[in-house]
């Protein structure tokens, strides 16, 4: 009897408990609460905390080969599911109005890509100094892509090249997503002076739904020609804005929006937070992920707001700068960010809709630096 | 570490980047114009 308690015993949790596990549950926790105290990205942080807390429990075995977390993980992350369906969803959720009024937005988002870049060449230059740490090119890729601060993106570029990074980067993703309205300021004002960010732009001329309609059409076609390996997810995005501006099909587009969309985040959740054991998240490489990703978003928001001041010296209606640190992504805070360090400088002036428009550019530029990657660096 | 491949990727991914949303613009322009003609 003694024998079969003390078997018993040892088959429980307690006894496997390590150091490391703990650690793991402080950080679920510190998720969980900034996602109820705080409001940070709850949506995803939410589940992500919870799902590190329950990966973390000894001998659940729950992202062990038929595991229900790897189950998950398996058809959710590594069949790239749930990255393309987070697209059709915000697809359905996007007004394209503010990009197609003034196309050269795009530019903007184009710009905000370069902290991607310099995040890249970042990372070669760790691994080359720190070959022990094991980052080469596909890692590069991945902790760059970071830059472009879109979750989804960020995900599905991590699982084509570099699986094993996937929690650390896409944690650092939602995380500077949440903390764009305290790390662009700085930056924005930094770059700017007081004259510029009291520019006023002229009011966005008004888009026939012919535009919209017709719009996603021609992206897809343009994008996924140039960069085939961006098409599950840009086709994706432009299908449910397809759905949105067609007027025809409004309960495809409700449900992409709501009842899809809300599901898919459950799952995303849960599935990230799953790949964050103790072994494979306390290490060196986890640190670097964030100390690299903020670079990224840093040279991303610098780059949108410096090209939105190269191209003031040509134009004849002048773009406020600010709108430039929107390409990052991060819709639509970002853009809220623009808006409210514009009303600072003069209350009477309203950036928002100019700001909607390099903010979306910058969602279709992570897609394709994203798809650069993949082919170029052997993923697709 | 091969550098070559990098520096390959970052030339071209970052001007691919430029001329994928430039030629995006230009599409939007002409977009335009069309459905100003329908209009």
């Amino acid at each position: 009897m003694a024998e079969f308690i003390g078997t018993m015993i040892w088959k429980t949790g307690f006894m496997s408990l390590e150091v490391k596990h703990l650690i793991m549950w402080l950080i679920g926790f510190l998720f969980i609460f900034l996602a109820i105290k705080k409001n940070y990205e709850p949506l995803l942080l939410l589940p992500i905390g919870f799902a590190v807390f329950i990966v973390n429990l000894p001998l659940t075995a729950l992202m062990e080969e038929g595991g229900l977390l790897q189950i998950f993980y398996h058809y959710g992350l590594e069949w790239e599911i749930i990255p393309p369906l987070i697209f059709l969803g915000l697809g359905a959720m996007t007004d394209f109005g503010p990009l197609i009024a003034n196309p050269k937005t795009l530019l903007l988002g184009a710009a905000a890509q370069f902290g991607v870049y310099v995040a890249f060449f970042g990372t070669l230059v760790i691994g080359f100094l720190f070959p022990t740490i094991g980052f080469g090119i596909p890692e590069a890729c991945s902790i760059g892509i970071i830059g472009g601060a879109d979750g989804p993106t960020t995900i599905y570029t991590t699982v084509k090249l570099a699986p094993q990074l996937l929690g650390a980067t896409a944690v650092a993703a939602y995380s500077y997503m949440s903390l764009v309205p305290i790390i662009q300021p700085p930056i924005m004002k930094l770059l700017t002076t007081e004259h510029e960010r009291k520019i006023h732009m002229r009011q966005l001329r008004p888009v026939s739904q012919i535009e919209k309609i017709i719009f996603p059409v021609t992206a897809t076609l343009i994008i996924c020609l140039i960069v085939p390996p961006a098409a599950p997810l840009m086709a994706m995005f432009m299908i449910g804005n397809l759905f949105r501006e067609s007027g025809v099909v409004k309960r495809l587009s409700n449900a992409a929006q709501n009842e899809l969309m809300n599901i898919v985040t459950i799952f995303l959740g849960i599935s990230v937070g799953a790949t964050m054991s103790a072994d494979k998240f306390l290490r060196l490489e986890a640190l670097v992920i964030f100390a690299l990703g903020l670079v990224a978003f840093i040279f991303s928001t610098a780059g949108g707001l410096l090209l939105a001041k190269l191209m003031n010296l040509f134009l004849k209606d002048k773009i406020n700068p600010l709108i430039g640190s929107a390409g990052v992504s991060a819709v639509p805070m970002a853009a809220r960010v623009s808006q409210k360090l514009g009303a600072q400088a003069d209350p009477q002036n309203f950036l928002l809709m100019h700001a909607m428009g390099p903010n979306i550019a910058g969602v279709i530029g992570t897609v394709v630096a994203a798809g650069f990657f993949i082919s170029m660096a052997g993923g697709g | 570490m091969p550098w070559e491949q990098a520096v390959r990727i970052f030339i071209f991914g970052l001007s691919g980047v430029f001329i994928t949303l430039g030629v995006l613009v230009i599409a939007i322009i002409i977009l335009g114009k069309v459905a100003k003609i329908f209009q």
